[in-house]
């Protein structure tokens, strides 16, 4: 009986930001390219005979036809079968390393947050001394070290963009634990723990998912500069970034677009509707905003 | 005053703020009362006198400068927080604001069922059941429960402040100001609510507020606070028959008296309310009262008790 009035108040929670989240147009557009999206990479190479690897010799940077829909790179691959495969690679290295970087970054500005002293002094001086690494430097480092793949550019990203989430956090959580509901959770004998987690964090996410989606964005994009470098996910495994950096030369830029134009295009595209996607959870989010 | 059936009996308690350059806000200096089982004790004075910061002190919310409050044999402000924390289960707080003193992410059942919760009473179906019933004790329905207070009216979600607070059974609610953020129309349903649940469970409450019409309705004792100190204190009718400090005077005389043809003077006070960061010396009130003497200037009077239990913290008291 409990069980299923507690699933009633769930529901009830979600359904309404659900609610709010649908009646915001450009998110909800968003949402539905990014699922479509993800779909596509994930069930077309089942459904299709797609192959990213082969060299098909003679085919070099043939321009798009019936046999292939994208053309062929340089090296004569399949340039469609490749943005599928890429993008299998370029969403996840997003996905993961934000999720990283959240997971690091949440808790430690949760503690500087709330702790305050020299809590917040260890680690806030510790985002300080991340974040005045070039972070680039860093990467190309890291990656040399570790051996490009992408695993290793998962890693990398993600290890180094926690000091976003970090400090979002602890801004957050300054002025939210000075919420009277706070105190009054102190006053009803609430613990330090069940304070952070049940009372402060629930009422710092918003922004956070902001920050998660920009930092799913700005991962992808990460991957890309670092391709560009020769440090990302390496081929032949295909990945949106090295696909347009592959084609560096000016003669691929000017006179064979089919090779970057797609790849391109789908980055930004899918760039800019995570950001949408974390506007709309922001707004939705908000217990005040009525539909 | 007898201290012996004393539920919790304040000493000597000091709370000052550091202010800008080294000075300090005086928000609670050298206050002593205590709170017998059951009853109400109103806590009365201008904003800014240090009432909330009082309350907040007693219960250990923000560290004392000074002195202790004794539960239970224990002076709770020396307590590790751990035991601290064990104690607050019967020591609870009633918010001014019942707009920002509810978690905007926990349902109504949530928020109530949180000191169960915490502090691990029942099993889970008795949790759900004693939330429900105290829901409906203090005028929700059940179909509420499962909504988020900002889909209540004020006087609601002070209900449900209300609830939380007495769910664990405490001895001893602080609440601070608990109607002034209601409207007019709701406040003496609140002030009923309140009465009766002191009256079923015999819990003693510290009654804050600005507005001594609203004490004088639920108080047995009253306090009188004035920058920092408690002025007078005393067993509510001789406060309002014979106010014995000049400021309690000045107070009773702004409130109108219905339904009689006494004209009451009206005691204007001069001047401002002096800084909590620099209180006169001797006397605090001296600036403003219309009996000050040079002994006021000089000496800060001590406060003096009647056989009744009416303490008076001025020289000139029964001249
Ligand atoms: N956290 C704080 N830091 C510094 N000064 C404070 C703090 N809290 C309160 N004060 C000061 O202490 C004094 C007493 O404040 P308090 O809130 O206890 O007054 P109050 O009697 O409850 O007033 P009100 O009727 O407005 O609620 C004020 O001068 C206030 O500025
Ligand atoms: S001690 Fe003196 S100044 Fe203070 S209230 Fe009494 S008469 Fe007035
Ligand atoms: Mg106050």
């Amino acid at each position: 009986m409990d069980r299923k009035r507690k699933e009633n108040v769930r529901n009830s929670f979600w359904r309404n930001t659900v609610q709010k989240f649908m009646k915001h147009r450009v998110a909800m557009f968003s949402l539905v390219f990014l699922t479509v999206e993800i779909l596509a990479v994930v069930l077309l190479p089942l459904l299709m005979d797609l192959d990213p690897y082969t060299t098909n010799v003679g085919c070099f940077s043939m321009a798009p036809d019936d046999r292939f829909l994208l053309g062929t790179d340089d090296v004569g691959r399949d340039v469609f079968s490749r943005l599928v495969y890429g993008g299998r690679v370029s969403i996840l290295v997003g996905f993961v390393s934000a999720l990283l970087s959240a997971v690091i970054g949440i808790p430690l500005g949760l503690l500087a947050g709330y702790y305050g002293g020299i809590i917040r002094m260890t680690i806030m001086r510790l985002v300080d001394i991340f974040m005045s690494f070039p972070a680039m430097i860093i990467q190309l480092v890291l990656v040399t070290v570790l051996g490009a793949s992408a695993t290793s550019v998962m890693l990398v990203i993600g290890l180094l963009g926690w000091t976003g989430f970090a400090r979002l956090t602890y801004s957050k959580v300054i002025s939210v634990k000075e919420q009277e509901y706070v105190e009054a959770a102190r006053a009803s004998g609430a613990t330090n723990f069940r304070q952070m987690f049940q009372y402060i964090l629930p009422n710092s996410l918003a922004p956070l998912f902001v920050q998660f989606s920009f930092s799913v964005a700005s991962a992808i994009l990460q991957e890309s500069g670092l391709s560009f470098l020769g440090l990302g996910v390496p081929v032949p495994t295909a990945s949106w970034g090295n696909m347009i950096y592959s084609a560096q030369s000016l003669s691929t830029l000017v006179y064979r677009p089919w090779m970057w134009v797609p790849a391109g295009m789908i980055l930004v595209a899918t760039v800019l509707s995570i950001n949408f996607i974390g506007d709309g959870l922001r707004d939705a989010l908000d217990p005040k905003m009525k539909i | 005053m007898n201290d012996s059936n004393a539920l919790l009996a304040v000493q000597n308690v000091k709370k000052y703020f550091k202010g800008t350059k080294g000075c300090y806000v005086k928000a609670v200096d050298d206050v002593s009362f205590s709170v017998t089982k059951g009853e109400t004790l109103g806590l009365v004075g201008e904003s800014g006198c240090g009432k909330s910061t009082l309350g907040r002190t007693v219960l250990n919310l923000v560290n004392a400068t000074e002195g202790g409050v004794i539960y239970e044999g224990r002076d709770i402000l020396k307590l590790p927080q751990r035991e601290m924390r064990m104690l607050r289960k019967k020591l609870q707080m009633v918010f001014q604001n019942p707009y920002s003193s509810l978690n905007p992410r926990m349902t109504v059942l949530e928020a109530v069922r949180a000191p169960l919760d915490i502090f691990g009473i029942g099993t889970k179906e008795e949790r759900f059941e004693r939330s429900r019933d105290i829901l409906r004790y203090v005028g929700l329905d059940e179909y509420q429960m499962y909504r988020y207070p900002h889909e209540f009216s004020g006087g609601q979600r002070q209900r449900i402040v209300i609830a939380r607070a007495i769910i664990s059974e405490p001895d001893f609610v602080v609440c601070d100001e608990p109607v002034s953020a209601l409207d007019v129309s709701v406040r003496a349903q609140v002030l009923n609510l309140m009465q009766d649940i002191q009256k079923e469970r015999g819990v003693a409450y510290l009654f804050i507020s600005h507005d001594l019409s609203v004490v004088k309705h639920i108080s047995d004792r009253i306090a009188v606070m004035y920058l920092g100190k408690i002025v007078e204190i005393s067993p509510k009718e001789a406060l309002y028959d014979r106010p014995g400090h000049p400021y309690t005077q000045a107070l009773l005389s702004a409130i109108p008296i219905p339904d009689t043809d006494i004209v009451r003077e009206r005691i204007i006070l001069k001047g401002d309310l002096p800084s909590p960061m620099d209180p006169p010396a001797g006397c605090r009130f001296h600036t403003r009262c219309r009996f000050a003497t040079e002994e006021c200037r000089m000496k800060e009077p001590e406060m003096r008790f009647d056989e009744s239990g009416h303490g008076v913290a001025c020289h000139r008291w029964k001249e």
